[in-house]
């Protein structure tokens, strides 16, 4: 049985000599290819290889995001990282031990990491670390410091620090500022992860709040907080989020 | 060479010491010229006091000399020290009165006698003037040494730290990123087709000339940009193998402009990246540069699919923080949707003429 390879990065050159590298192999299939994030993961769901090779740098959703997403997926596949240059992402694949080829590699380096990866195909792979290294590299790299709200054909650019509070709201998030509402096509969860949480909480389900807005915070009925904010609103800060966050109660 | 406290001061001492050596052995010589021998034990008495008495004076000086500072208020500093010698001279003329009456009884020389010291102050404050002011002007050309080396370690750290930020803005402009995507692209396409290898070499050659060329500049002139931004565009072609267009067209009186060195790059970045969405194959792009009434204005657009906002990436954050620092808020940046769902960046900068290279 040959192993099912699947290969993501969005640009065909680089595509083609992953493909070339890897034809030589005959124990190896390559399932399919991918050039962006979202079809990535679609592939994979549906092709079920058991070694991507992942570039890191693609539109949509980048590699560390399909990475994420493969992290809670029923059987996940092993990961070959593919990057040109993530300083970050490299030092922390390099802690982890996790498998990455840089590029441009030659056929050698590609052996390397083909092999490597070959023996931990049958193996299922470690998630735990590899959850912790993708929370570790966004950790590392820049939080947003804007946002582009689209306005009736213009778009605007809002700091973050102006931001005091986000909604979720079906399949937008409403983001608040002291000038006003503002919608965005987003999710909630998506949002939290590229904002630093030195300035943002997530205090409920369909909430997230910059910390510097907070007036008061109520302790309120089974383990559960009140959280007045600056422009008045009162939010629900639910026992479950509580939890996670100790530090704003100091 | 580097001095610290302890050794300067320890150094100052030996100075004075040497200074009672010579004033001992002046007095003691004129004293046998004169035919009156057995005044060594006085002489070496009255002259280490004395050296020593200035000594423990020297703070109180060092004090004045700070205090009343030559270089600003004249009337001021003459005042201001015409006190401190008097105050050094009374106090000097007492430790010195003092001290050798105790060093005589120690060493069982017997009462001394420093005479009617009624005169005895004034005849001390005409010499004590001179040393005050000798003094007074060592210290302040110690000061004045120290603060130019101060001044120059200062000097030299601004440098370094400019030169650093340089070669930080090179290192940016340079695109690791980008110039190790290219190569890898060059890297599969040399075994298909030498000759578009060959030519996607010297492409990258020209970039990173261009790149190296500007040194870290800040600002280049609206044709120097569209030559680094039109040999990008012809890369990403090739690495992406997408058809991408570029039109461009720039005013006649625009086209010695400053601009900030890359800044349209991450727009065409983002046209490229996210006007193709996932399946589109194709995008045209347009740069127009114009002026229009002590401003240059930049258009870039797209005829893509248009992206619905949300964390604005590094690039465009970036953009808005170059903008800020190099024209505070004579610069303005805005994204707007065109009709057919492209997008349409706008830059509007104050106009200033560079020379065209």
């Amino acid at each position: 049985m040959t192993i099912p390879v699947m290969i993501a990065d969005d640009e065909g050159p680089a595509r083609r000599k992953l493909a070339r590298f890897l034809g030589e192999h005959e124990d190896i299939t390559i399932v399919a290819e991918a050039s962006n994030g979202i079809d990535a993961l679609d592939l994979i769901a549906m092709t079920k290889p058991r070694l991507v090779f992942l570039d890191i740098h693609m539109p949509d959703l980048d590699g560390l995001g399909v990475a994420q997403a493969l992290v809670r997926a029923e059987e996940p596949p092993s990961i070959v990282f593919v990057t040109a240059f993530d300083q970050y992402a490299v030092k922390a694949f390099e802690v982890s031990a996790l498998d990455y080829l840089l590029k441009p590699y030659d056929k050698s380096r590609f052996e390397q990491a083909l092999d490597r990866a070959r023996r931990s195909v049958d193996s299922r792979p470690d998630t735990e670390t590899l959850a912790a290294t993708l929370a570790r590299i966004r950790n590392e790299e820049q939080y947003v410091r804007r946002l582009l709200i689209p306005n009736e054909g213009r778009s605007f650019f809002v700091a973050t620090r102006e931001i005091t509070r986000l909604e979720s709201d079906g399949n937008n998030v409403a983001v608040h500022t002291g000038r006003g509402t503002h919608s965005l096509r987003a999710t909630l969860e998506s949002l939290e992860t590229r904002l630093d949480p030195a300035q943002f909480a997530r205090v409920h389900r369909s909430h997230l709040v910059n910390i510097d807005e907070i007036a008061e915070i109520h302790p309120w009925f089974h383990g559960d907080y009140k959280i007045s904010m600056r422009d008045g609103s009162e939010i629900a800060w639910s026992r479950r989020y509580a939890a996670k966050r100790p530090d704003l109660l100091k | 060479m580097k001095l610290n406290a302890r050794t300067t001061w320890l150094l100052i001492f030996a100075g004075f010491t040497l200074l009672a050596c010579l004033n001992t052995a002046h007095y003691y010589l004129d004293d046998l010229t004169r035919n009156h021998p057995g005044t060594f034990m006085q002489r070496v008495v009255e002259e280490f006091t004395g050296a020593y008495g200035a000594f423990v004076l020297l703070p109180m000086i060092i004090w004045f000399e700070r205090r009343f500072c030559f270089g600003s208020n004249w009337v001021e500093a003459v005042g201001g020290n015409a006190v401190g010698a008097l105050l050094y001279s009374g106090l000097h003329t007492t430790i010195m009165w003092g001290s050798r009456i105790a060093v005589y009884w120690v060493l069982g020389l017997g009462w001394y006698d420093y005479g009617n010291m009624y005169w005895r102050y004034p005849m001390e404050l005409a010499g004590d003037v001179f040393d005050y002011s000798l003094l007074l002007g060592l210290i302040a050309l110690f000061d004045y040494i120290a603060a130019r080396r101060k001044m120059e370690v200062k000097e030299a750290e601004l440098e370094a730290k400019l030169s650093e930020a340089k070669l930080e803005n090179l290192r940016l402009q340079l695109q690791p990123h980008f110039l190790f995507n290219t190569l890898n692209a060059i890297s599969s396409v040399m075994y298909e087709d030498v000759r578009k290898a060959d030519q996607m070499l010297s492409q990258v050659s020209e970039f990173m000339r261009l790149v190296l060329a500007s040194g870290g500049v800040q600002s280049v002139t609206v044709d120097e940009e569209l030559r680094i931004e039109r040999m990008y565009v012809d890369i990403m072609k090739t690495r992406l193998e997408r058809n991408l267009m570029l039109d461009i067209r720039v005013d006649d009186s625009a086209h010695k402009a400053l601009v900030p060195f890359m800044v349209l790059q991450p727009l065409l970045e983002n046209s490229i990246r996210h006007g193709m969405g996932t399946t589109r194959t194709s995008i045209d792009l347009e740069i127009d540069v114009s002026r229009n009434n002590g401003s240059t204005v930049i258009h870039v657009s797209d005829d893509g699919v248009g992206y619905g906002g949300g964390p604005a990436g590094i690039g465009l954050s970036n953009i808005i923080s170059r903008l800020d620092y190099m024209y505070g808020n004579r610069a303005t940046f805005a994204i707007d949707a065109r009709n057919d769902g492209g997008t349409l960046a706008t830059l509007t900068l104050p106009y200033i003429e560079g020379d065209s290279a």
